[in-house]
């Protein structure tokens, strides 16, 4: 019995509310946002001559002064407003296997990506291009499976843009006589241009769906 | 009280009463898809006074269909309620009985 309600196919309206109430404040967006600007930055840098080395350090900063003031903000902001809860963790675990397989295949592409700059792989620049494609449909399908999984109508848009960014970088590569370094700005560019303001507005939105002090205190 | 029925119709007498009222059936229903959610969350969620919550809270409480932790995070007091394995079979039981009763009901 007690496995009835344990399986995901029971309460999933429930729990599709419980996820919209974990990205409602758009402080995840604006994190994503981040990352991913720093990864497109990081890349236009590189493709500005600028060493990979040199921008490590500074991108790296910024990632991990974005996640603390992620963290500072969901504690000060949002659970003080919104309460504090965690889902189930046997419902969290299709996040967790997608997010290992993604960082192991991301982990992947990388190194073959560095491979082929050493022109280990005699296709070259053909290579980097399906990478890059890849690189594309993986961030298309992730955010797709989110999207599918909470209910958060908005991640398959930023999975869409994944692909826009991809397609209008080849453009513009072919037009412009670019590196194929830019296939990544756009991947990743595109969809922060998107997130920041979506961020902005669902935090904004948030603050003020739920005041400060409004529902605060407990039960005792 | 699940499974019991009356002999002539629908089985009315195997509701739950505990966890029929809406605003348990709420919390509940809530805490089934979450491992613990806290006094603020609940109340946002189903909109409930912090009297009445405590009330239903209390309740629920003492049929063992949920545990209380009261607790601090700073000078915060935060209380975090879970569903226990007696309340996941309490609600299962009652979303069986509520279908039997149903597909009883008149049209």
């Amino acid at each position: 019995m007690d496995m009835v309600l344990r399986g995901t196919a029971r309460g999933a309206a429930f729990e599709k509310k419980a996820w919209r109430r974990v990205f409602e404040d758009g402080l995840y967006d604006l994190f994503l946002a981040v990352v991913f600007l720093n990864v497109a930055v990081w890349m236009a840098a590189a493709e500005l001559d600028l060493a990979y080395g040199e921008t490590a350090a500074p991108a790296g900063g910024v990632l991990l002064l974005a996640f603390l003031m992620f963290r500072f903000l969901k504690q000060r902001v949002t659970v003080p407003r919104l309460g504090h809860f965690r889902i189930q963790r046997e419902r969290t675990s299709k996040f967790r296997l997608a997010g290992a397989l993604s960082v192991c295949l991301l982990v992947l592409m990388v190194g073959a990506t560095f491979l082929a700059g050493t022109g280990a792989f005699e296709t070259g620049v053909s290579f980097v291009v399906v990478l890059f494609g890849l690189l594309a449909l993986k961030a298309v399908v992730l955010f797709s499976f989110g999207a599918f999984l909470t209910g958060v109508s908005r991640f398959y848009l930023y999975g869409a843009l994944a692909a826009v960014g991809m397609t209008a970088a080849q453009v513009c590569i072919a037009v412009l006589d670019l590196p194929e370094g830019w296939s990544v700005v756009g991947i990743f560019g595109l969809p922060a241009l998107l997130m920041i303001p979506t961020g902005v507005v669902l935090l904004t939105r948030f603050v003020r769906a739920y005041p400060a002090g409004s529902r605060g205190g407990d039960g005792r | 009280m699940a499974g019991k029925r009356d002999s002539e119709g629908a089985p009315f007498e195997g509701i739950d009463r505990l966890v029929h009222e809406p605003a348990r059936l709420a919390i509940m229903a809530h805490l089934a898809v979450l491992d613990e959610a806290d006094f603020v969350y609940l109340m946002n969620e189903i909109q409930l006074t912090r009297g009445n919550l405590s009330s239903h809270m209390s309740k629920l409480e003492g049929a063992g269909y949920v545990t209380v932790e009261k607790g601090f995070v700073g000078k915060t007091p935060r209380t975090v309620l879970s569903l226990t394995a007696a309340g996941r079979r309490a609600l299962t039981a009652y979303r069986d009985v509520m279908a039997d009763v149903i597909a009883a009901l008149p049209a």
